[in-house]
Order: C-alpha cells, then sequence, then structure tokens
C-alpha cells in the first residue's frame, strides 16, 4: 500500500512540475504567445508602425493583434496602405462593426466570478455613448449603413433541445438610444408564403442594407441554414435560399458574400460564395482554398475580406469576386474590420 | 433543584441525529471512485464552461460543430454506455475498462491544445472525450456496486454522485480563476484540466481495487444464456428498467425548466449558469441523505419520492401565480429530485442483479434512461413547437403522475419478489 500511495504522490508531483513548468516556460505579460521574429519573416510576421493620428477615410477599423499592450484594441488603417502604420486608439472590443458615425465594440468583463459580456456604442471619437448587456460570448455584429441600428448575435448554453448545444441569439438594437429593439426569434418568419415557427430555431449574422430598415440573416432550423430578408420596423422575416451562413450585402447591396459548409476528404470547413440577388445565380470563391469561417466584409464591389487564423493571432485577406484571381493578405495581425468609405 | 444537563442533551441530540452515519460505513473504494469522478468532473467542467469562449473569440470559429456531435452523439454515447458495461462483464475487467475511458477524457483534454483551429480535428476531440465518458459509466457504477453490501447501495452510490456533483460545481469555478488571474490563457486551462485527469486517473488505477465480489464458476456456468452478459434476464432488472425509462420520458431536460423560468420572466438570460450550480448545490448536500434513507427506508419508495418532487417542478411552472419566489421552489426540488433518483435507480438496479451482470445490467439501465431522456426532449419540442409551451408543460404534467402510480405499482411488486427470492 506504501507503494501504491509512493506511486500516486509521484503522479501528483508530475502534474504539479507539468502545470508550473508550462506556466513558467509559456508565460509572456501580453496575450498570445510572443515569438521573437526570426529571419526573412513573412508579411505577416512584421509589426504594423503606428500612426500619431487618425487618418481621413477611406479607411477601416480592425481589432488590432499588435503583441503589446495595444492587443485587443480598435486599430485605424488607411485602405491606401494596408500592411502599412496604423492609428491605434483607446478603445478594445474582441469584435467590431462601425458605420456612419457610430460604432459597436463587444467587450468580455468580469462580473465576480463569472465573465459577462457587453456591447458598447461609440462615436466618431471612440467615446463611449450606450452599453447593452449581452447574454452570452459575442460572436458578430453589424452596424447598418446609416448607422443607427446593429444586429449582434451571441452564443449561449443550454438553451437547446438537445441537451449540451449551444444556441444562438441575435438581437437588434438602436444605437441612438442604447435600446434593444427585438430578438429576431421573435420576428413573424414565413416560408413559401406559409408562417414558418420551430421551437430549434437559431438566427445569426445579420447584415443590413442602406436604408437600415431591411436586412438579411441566417436562420437555422432542423438541420438546415436558411438565408432569410427581414424588415425591422415590421418584425417580420421571410426564407429566400438555403445552404446559406452569415450573409453580407455588398455596398451597392446587389450582391451577398456568405458561407456554406463542407465535408470532403480534407475534413469539414466553409467555403465563400457570392449571390446575385437579381438572379439568385451564385458564384463559389474557389480561388481561396483553405476553411473561412467567417461573416466577410466587403473592401468594395468586387472584393471580400475575411479572416484566417494564423501563428500570432489572425490576418486579413482579401480577395475578389471573379472566384479566380487568388486571395492576399491585406491587413496583418487585424481582425473584425468594419470599411468607412 | 432542577439543574437542566446542557451537554447531556445536547450529546443526546447529536447522537440521535448522527445515529445513521451511513456514510461512515462506505467502502474505502467507493471513495476513492468518488475522489477519481470528483478530480475528472473539475478536468471536464472547466473545458466545458471555456469551450464557448475559447473556439469564438480564442481561434474566431463558430461553435456548430457541437451541433454535429450532438447530432450523432445521444443515440453513440447510449450504446457505447451499454457496450462498456457488457465488456466489462464478459472481461471481468470493470477497473480497466473505466480507467480506458477516463484515460481517453483525460488525453482529449491535451489534444485541444494540437487541434487549434482545425474544424475536423475539433469534432474528433469532442467525440474521443463522449465516448470516453459513455464508455466508463457503466464500468464505474459496477465497481461501486461491488465494493458495497447490498444494504448499504444507496449510500454508496449516494456518496459517488454527491462527489461528481462536487466536482461539477468547481470545474467552472477553477476555469474562471484561472482565466481571471492568466487572462486569454486558454492554454493553461487545457494543461491544468489535463493535469487533474491524470491525477484523477492515477487515484482509480493505483487506490481502487478490483472487486472480489465473483460468484463461483459452476454457479455462472450452469444459468448462462447464449446471451450471457449482453442481455441480463432477470425480472427485477427489466420491471426497474421498464419504470425508469417510462419515467425518463416524461422528465423536461433541465434546459427546457431553465427556459419556462426564463420565459414567464422569472430569470433573466445571463443567470442561467447560476441555476445550474444552484441545481446542482441541492443536490450535493442531497444525496448521501438520500441514499442512507433510501438504504434504510426502501429504495422504490424514494425513487418515487423523487420524482414527485419532480412534479411539484411541473405544478409550479404551471402555476398561475408569477413571483421570483417560485425560482428557489424548482431549483431545490429539481436537485431534490436528481438526489433521490440518479444513485438509488443505480441502487435498486444492482440489488437485483448477479455480480456477474452488473455492467451490462448497468449500462443497459443507462442507456434505457438516456434514450428516455432524448426522447422526451424530442416530444416535449415537438409539442411546444406545434402548439405551444403550456401544451407540452400540461402533457408532461399529466403523464408524470400516471407513470408515477404505474411505476410505483410495478416497483413495489419486484420489491416483493425480490423479498421472497
Amino acid at each position: 500500500m506504501s507503494g501504491r500511495v509512493r506511486a500516486f504522490v509521484a503522479v501528483l508531483g508530475v502534474a504539479m512540475t507539468l502545470v508550473a513548468s508550462y506556466a513558467w516556460f509559456t508565460w509572456s505579460p501580453s496575450p498570445g504567445p510572443a515569438a521573437p521574429a526570426t529571419s526573412a519573416p513573412d508579411p505577416s510576421e512584421t509589426v504594423p508602425a503606428r500612426l500619431a493620428a487618425m487618418p481621413s477615410p477611406p479607411f477601416a477599423m480592425v481589432r488590432s493583434l499588435i503583441a503589446d499592450d495595444t492587443h485587443g484594441r480598435i486599430g485605424v488603417i488607411p485602405l491606401a496602405a494596408p500592411a502599412g502604420p496604423r492609428f491605434i486608439t483607446k478603445l478594445a472590443c474582441e469584435r467590431l462593426s462601425y458605420a456612419s458615425g457610430h460604432g459597436v465594440c463587444l467587450t468580455l468583463g468580469a462580473d465576480g466570478m463569472r465573465t459577462s459580456y457587453t456591447a458598447e456604442i461609440f462615436d466618431s471619437s471612440f467615446e463611449v455613448r450606450g452599453r447593452v448587456p449581452l447574454t452570452g460570448v459575442p460572436s458578430r455584429v453589424r452596424v447598418s449603413p446609416d448607422g443607427r441600428r446593429a444586429g449582434i448575435t451571441v452564443f449561449e448554453e443550454g438553451h437547446s433541445y438537445a441537451e449540451q448545444g449551444y444556441s444562438t441569439r441575435t438581437t437588434l438594437i438602436d444605437t441612438l438610444g442604447a435600446g434593444t429593439i427585438g430578438d429576431l426569434e421573435s420576428f413573424a418568419v414565413t416560408r413559401d408564403g406559409r408562417p414558418f415557427r420551430e421551437v430549434d430555431f437559431n438566427f445569426w449574422g445579420v447584415t443590413f442594407a442602406k436604408g437600415g430598415n431591411r436586412f438579411y440573416a441566417t436562420l437555422a432550423s432542423g438541420g438546415v441554414k436558411y438565408l432569410v430578408e427581414g424588415d425591422v420596423d415590421a418584425r417580420a422575416a421571410r426564407v429566400v435560399a438555403r445552404d446559406v451562413e452569415c450573409p453580407s450585402l455588398s455596398p451597392d447591396n446587389r450582391r451577398v458574400a456568405y458561407k456554406q459548409a463542407y465535408t470532403d476528404a480534407r475534413g469539414m470547413g466553409w467555403t465563400l460564395h457570392v449571390l446575385e440577388l437579381a438572379t439568385m445565380s451564385d458564384t463559389t470563391l474557389g480561388a481561396e482554398t483553405r476553411s473561412v469561417d467567417d461573416q466577410v466584409e466587403w473592401l468594395d464591389d468586387g472584393h471580400v475580406m475575411y479572416h484566417l487564423p494564423s501563428s500570432r493571432g489572425a490576418d486579413i485577406w482579401v480577395m475578389s469576386t471573379d472566384g479566380t484571381t487568388p486571395p492576399r493578405l491585406h491587413f496583418p495581425l487585424a481582425y473584425s474590420p468594419a470599411v468607412v468609405r | 433543584m432542577y439543574t437542566f444537563d446542557w451537554s447531556g442533551e445536547f450529546r443526546a441530540w447529536l447522537a440521535r441525529v448522527r445515529r445513521p452515519q451511513t456514510w461512515r460505513q462506505v467502502a474505502p473504494n467507493v471513495w476513492f471512485i468518488g475522489l477519481t469522478s470528483l478530480l475528472t468532473d473539475i478536468s471536464s467542467e472547466m473545458v466545458a464552461s471555456i469551450l464557448p469562449l475559447y473556439l469564438v473569440l480564442g481561434l474566431g470559429l463558430s461553435p456548430f460543430m457541437f451541433g454535429v456531435v450532438d447530432g450523432l452523439y445521444p443515440g453513440v454515447t447510449a450504446l457505447v454506455r451499454w457496450g462498456g458495461g457488457v465488456l466489462g462483464d464478459r472481461t471481468r475487467q470493470h477497473k480497466t475498462l473505466a480507467a480506458v475511458g477516463y484515460g481517453i477524457s483525460a488525453i482529449s483534454r491535451v489534444v485541444w491544445l494540437l487541434v487549434g483551429g482545425h474544424v475536423t480535428g475539433i469534432i474528433a476531440t469532442v467525440t474521443a472525450d463522449r465516448i470516453g465518458k459513455g464508455m466508463r459509466t457503466a464500468p464505474r457504477d459496477a465497481l461501486i456496486s461491488l465494493s458495497t453490501p447490498p444494504a448499504g447501495l444507496g449510500s454508496a452510490f449516494g456518496v459517488h454522485r454527491a462527489m461528481d456533483a462536487a466536482g461539477a460545481m468547481l470545474g467552472p469555478l477553477t476555469a474562471t480563476a484561472l482565466l481571471l488571474a492568466a487572462p486569454q490563457r486558454f492554454d493553461l486551462v487545457f494543461v491544468v484540466s489535463f493535469s487533474l485527469g491524470i491525477v484523477g486517473l492515477a487515484v482509480l488505477v493505483l487506490f481502487v481495487r478490483t472487486s472480489q465480489a465473483r460468484p463461483s464458476a459452476a454457479q455462472s456456468s450452469a444459468t448462462r444464456s447464449p446471451a450471457w452478459g449482453v442481455v441480463p434476464r432477470q425480472r427485477g432488472l427489466w420491471l426497474t428498467l421498464i419504470s425508469g425509462g417510462a419515467l425518463a420520458l416524461v422528465t423536461i431536460s433541465d434546459a427546457f425548466v431553465y427556459l419556462v423560468l426564463q420565459r414567464r420572466g422569472l430569470v433573466a438570460p445571463s443567470t442561467i449558469p447560476l441555476l445550474y450550480v444552484c441545481t446542482n448545490a441541492t443536490y450535493l448536500v442531497l444525496a448521501v441523505p438520500m441514499g442512507g434513507l433510501a438504504d434504510r427506508w426502501a429504495r422504490w419508495k424514494i425513487f418515487i419520492l423523487g420524482h414527485l418532487s419532480l412534479a411539484v417542478v411541473y405544478a409550479v411552472l404551471l402555476s398561475p401565480v408569477d413571483g421570483r419566489g417560485l425560482v428557489p421552489v424548482v431549483l431545490v426540488c429539481l436537485g431534490a429530485y436528481y438526489a433521490a433518483t440518479d444513485g438509488v435507480l443505480s441502487a435498486m438496479a444492482s440489488a437485483v442483479l448477479p455480480g456477474t451482470d452488473r455492467g451490462s445490467g448497468l449500462g443497459l439501465l443507462a442507456t434505457a434512461t438516456s434514450l428516455g431522456r432524448l426522447g422526451a426532449s424530442l416530444i416535449f419540442g415537438w409539442v411546444w413547437a406545434s402548439w405551444s409551451e403550456i401544451a407540452a408543460l400540461t402533457m408532461f404534467a399529466i403523464a408524470l403522475p400516471l407513470v408515477i402510480v404505474a411505476s410505483a405499482i410495478v416497483l413495489s411488486r419486484a420489491q416483493r419478489e425480490i423479498m421472497t427470492a
């Protein structure tokens, strides 16, 4: 028996040493492992320099991932020099979106022993003007082109009917009054002209049209992902297509870029597509062979941007919607872009 | 002169209260199995509680791979539970099988670090963890029952379930504390979780003894059918299984109970994790007393009482009275329901199974109750979608008392058979 006790003490010692040495050797003051840049760095390995002042439009706001004490803050990058210096603001976000003077920044905080989530509404000088509490891990956010509304998707636990599943909650908010307009699950949905309502409804990935009233989103039910077109004032939505996730309307509102799940020899993942709304003709953006799990942001009417994970966080890539031109790295060490034209 | 002997009175009162020290008679083996479960539950719950945060914010992924896994999951682990029990009986290696199950889950924690954002890898990791969990359930319960004399089964399972619930509560707290100390260091959570899993496995391997309760070879070979160890034929087991399965089929999942509370405006969506903690705390506190009571009184009566407590939950959910005072009633009754049913059901089944059939019998029982619960969720969801939330609740609130009465009749008969056999 004492042999067993000794063996147990040995296992305990090894386990504690493992934890302690792992913590010791990977410790760094800033989040994310900060590997020192070695010779011949690829573009994403070079740390972009800083701008001293806020640039003028056109620019993109991103979640900047430079590994220092500004990690996670909003960076502003002029579109003319995407890999060049960026202006770092004081506001830190997990996800962000911005249009017409109104921005939404999704943040994490500690509330006692629990993590709390908040949507902070900010203005053009990055001052927080209002706060809306969120009910789960923030996933997607889009501000309407006119700046007056936003759609936020969070993941919640213990709310679906497969007991261990995750579910999404998508809420529309009023950025002017910093209040909630409604949960998409309370909207009246129709499919083929008939009312469509199931308990397993999950909405995610809102994208607004120019007027700020019409929007598109994904609705999942019974394992199918539908594209719905909604009307905020009427609190209604109708199914317009299938197998569409995370739609994003082009600036001219004529096309929707989205991701579609695949399962093949490579495993599982998502490819990007573009849907022409007038003709419902679909183009696969096959030039990107890696899996893209993102709600894309349009750089202009002919190019989409999306993030891909890298060893140092994530980078933003850009691809032409012609479907053949190879994608290229656009904003290194950046995430969650919002283009301001 | 009249004097009141305070200390004497107090000691007498204490003796009276503490007399049924049922948990003190629980075998060391059960405590060690409980410790393994506690450590494993801290390990698994700390990862489970940070996974959405890690996947969505750490990796920038959507956690819908869980939808994929859960689509396959309920049916698969239900069968894995049975399979684990059958293998345990056939090989008589309950401990080895349980160790493999705990080992797979422990290793899956560190695999999280290696798969990174690779979607297929993530799905494989989640699947491996759940197979490990399904595989160990029946052999572990068989070990508990084989280490315990028949009269103490309720207490033994009570102690085990209380330790299990304690682990489930400590896990998320440990993860949150780690992330507060080292923000965004999900990798550290995985490494700590892996270490705790390995320590739990070491407790099982080093301190849990393979049970000696084996009937003579002559006895077992004489009564063996070709399907031995796959489908046990004891009438008592089948009656327990039918009652347990039927009751599971009219049991609303916690998630639905909390959703109804939320839709009635009694709780905010953000407090739902707290509701799980409160239910679990009640379960933790009541599991041992309920187990002891089950041993001293009658197990089936406690099991039925537990379901009556669930009926109270339904009644409160349907009651026209509104008020936040209803929330603690629901949580305490739900916790009491778990304390009076989960371990007690395993104790009832163990009492009617010969030692050689414990694994397959308990595995079959776990399969039946998990399929019952899955069926209940599908029915509840379907009625809710087709008619309304009230219709679904009313249907379950009518069905539960009927099934309780039927089960009480069946179980009391089964009990009589065991007594006379």
